[in-house]
């Protein structure tokens, strides 16, 4: 860990607001990222990335400096929105909007509008959502590695750390996921690479 | 290498997470296997999507909003507030207090008022007699100290339970082992082939025990584990020596032995073992671990294979280079197969046998029924002796007040007749 973090995270430790506000400075957008690809809409993400970063606030004495800030960091947020995802299996409740058929993009449309013929723009949206679609199908330790390895780009040793497993555990993990992605993706890929051939 | 192989390889290939000879080899594979091909540009492809979803941006007002609300939780943290928030809380709880300290002085020994009182009506309801608190109100403080200090530790035993219960609330979303309950969940969820090959599940439990033949119900235990075809692998057996409300003490043993018994014996010998005595908590858990352990068998699989064709190019090496080379991997792959054959070894032997674990501890003989929860008639019963013996004692109370004061009321009267005589002589020279 960086000095200057080390010395952010102590003083965070002792309560000061400043310097927590400046140790997550940095983290903040990748935080909110994982949670919008695990949580699949951007309220949610909103939501869950700042219950993530006020627990941080209040637990940050547990924080043991075994591994890097980022990395316990990154491990609450993915945790925080597992749990949710968890408690809304049992409740049966609806995400705001996701895994509701392609036809609908508005959200993600005005995100990205740089200039692009309309037919670009709607293609690419609907190649994401297909994408975050099939992502959040999968199962929850699919899902978290591929949004970790594929879209976050961690290492290897940073998600075992993360996750908590091992190493080994990690790697079988990753295959697995991609080629159950692949498979479910594999219709609309072959139509995508006939299109751009 | 063949197709199997080369795609449970392809994830590392993408990642460059690969060793040489297998990239050689997966490379050759892949210009010759057109199936192959097709699968990898899928696979690539699929990653490829992933790395080129991009990130979104930030909510403009995530930041101000986040830190609005971390002001606020910081806020009602101590320090700044301090002076002005806790201290009504404090005064609440000191008027507590207070109105507790006077009413136990000026009630003594209302039931459920104070554990004092408690720890006496438990005693009369065990059949010390109302006559011990009743005709030696002198012994009663004697015998108080050491009712208290057992309740005290168990208080305190108590308390420590809470703690750490509360720590695992606490640290539960920080730990990234999800508890068991919920691997088991997703587990049950993964939609893979997983159904069609043999459960891997390793079981356990525990069962905490009252006896009153300490060594006779252990030796039985280890008896029952041997006629079910498992075996004892620890006990322990501690004395501890059990101070009584009395006064008196004496040794109670307390132990835990844990067995190691085959799964499909487990069920039976938990209810065996349940009959011995008075069962205080009991809890099993299964960990399915089908997904870890089929993974590490295929990966054995995959790596003994990676051994053989090591060992023929190895017979084929032309110089020592090469043969360093290929010995170095040959050891890695070896060293790896045996890593993950002693997972496998642990795992098999895991759930093949059972752990439970037997925690025992003596009591009393006679006191096997005080332990059983009272019913609501021995309650009141109990609460009931437990009122007559405070208002006598406290009408004794009253009495010995009322005598000892005495010396006071005789100074007092001769007081106030000397007073009112003088007072009667002014008035009437008035």
């Amino acid at each position: 860990m960086e000095v200057t973090e080390k010395l952010l995270v102590a003083k965070s430790k002792k309560g000061n607001i400043d310097a927590f506000e400046e140790l997550i400075s940095g983290y903040e957008k990748k935080a909110y990222n994982i949670a919008y690809r695990i949580m699949g809409n951007e309220e949610d993400a909103k939501d869950m990335a700042q219950e993530a970063f006020i627990k941080i606030y209040k637990s940050i004495q547990n924080f043991r400096e075994e591994s890097s800030f980022s990395t316990w960091l990154y491990r609450i947020v993915t945790n925080v929105c597992l749990d949710e995802l968890r408690k809304r299996k049992k409740a049966n409740l609806v995400p705001l909007e996701m895994n509701i058929e392609t036809d609908k993009g508005s959200a993600i449309i005005e995100l990205s509008a740089e200039k692009e013929t309309p037919e670009d723009i709607c293609e690419r949206v609907e190649k994401k959502e297909l994408i975050q679609n099939a992502i959040s199908s999968l199962a929850e330790d699919y899902k978290t590695v591929i949004i970790l390895r594929d879209i976050q780009g961690f290492g290897y040793e940073e998600i075992a750390t993360m996750l908590n497993c091992s190493l080994g555990t990690i790697k079988s993990r990753i295959n697995r996921a991609r080629n159950l992605l692949k498979d479910k993706l594999r219709h609309e890929l072959e139509l995508y690479e006939k299109k751009s051939v | 290498m063949d197709c199997e192989v080369v795609r449970s390889l392809m994830s590392s290939y993408i990642d460059k997470d690969i060793n040489e000879i297998d990239r050689i080899e997966l490379e050759k594979h892949l210009e010759s296997c057109s199936d192959c091909m097709e699968e990898y540009n899928l696979l690539l492809a699929t990653v490829t999507y992933c790395n080129q979803l991009e990130e979104i941006e930030l909510p403009e007002t995530f930041h101000q909003d986040l830190m609005g609300k971390i002001q606020e939780l910081g806020s009602n943290k101590p320090k700044k507030s301090f002076f002005k928030r806790n201290w009504n809380w404090v005064a609440g709880v000191a008027a507590v207090f207070v109105v507790a300290a006077i009413g136990l002085s000026s009630l003594p020994g209302l039931p459920g008022l104070n554990t004092r009182a408690k720890s006496i009506a438990e005693e009369t309801g065990r059949g010390y007699g109302g006559a011990v608190a009743q005709s030696a109100p002198a012994e009663a403080p004697a015998a108080e100290p050491a009712a208290r200090k057992s309740k005290a530790k168990m208080e305190f035993s108590e308390s420590m339970n809470m703690a750490s219960v509360m720590d695992n609330g606490a640290n539960y979303a920080l730990t990234m082992g999800a508890p068991e309950e919920d691997t088991v969940t997703q587990e049950k969820m993964m939609q893979s082939e997983a159904e069609t090959y043999e459960r891997k599940i390793i079981t356990s439990g525990s069962i905490s025990l009252e006896v009153t033949d300490f060594d006779n119900k252990m030796e039985s235990i280890a008896d029952l584990a041997e006629r079910n075809g498992g075996y004892v692998e620890s006990s322990y057996v501690d004395n501890i020596i059990n101070h009584e409300a009395d006064g008196k003490s004496d040794k109670l043993k307390t132990g835990n032995i844990t067995l190691r018994l085959p799964a499909a014996r487990f069920g039976s010998a938990v209810e065996e073992i349940k009959t011995m005595g008075e069962v205080i908590n009991q809890n099993t858990n299964s960990i399915d671990i089908s997904e870890q352990y089929y993974d590490t068998a295929t990966r054995i699989d995959n790596l003994t294979v990676q051994e053989n064709r090591l060992r023929e190019l190895i017979s084929k090496a032309q110089n020592v280079d090469e043969i360093l080379k290929i010995e170095n991997e040959l050891n890695r792959v070896r060293s790896e197969i045996e890593l993950m054959s002693t997972d496998i070894k642990r795992w098999d032997k895991q759930v093949s046998l059972s752990t439970l674990y037997v925690n025992l501890r003596e009591i009393k003989a006679g006191k096997l029924e005080s332990v059983n929860v009272p019913t609501v008639w021995t309650k009141a019963y109990n609460g009931f002796v437990g009122t007559i013996n405070s208002i006598l004692r406290g009408g004794e109370k009253l009495f010995v007040f009322i005598v000892s004061a005495i010396p006071y009321l005789i100074i007092l009267a001769v007081l106030t007749v000397i007073g009112y005589i003088v007072y009667k002589k002014r008035f009437k020279k008035k």
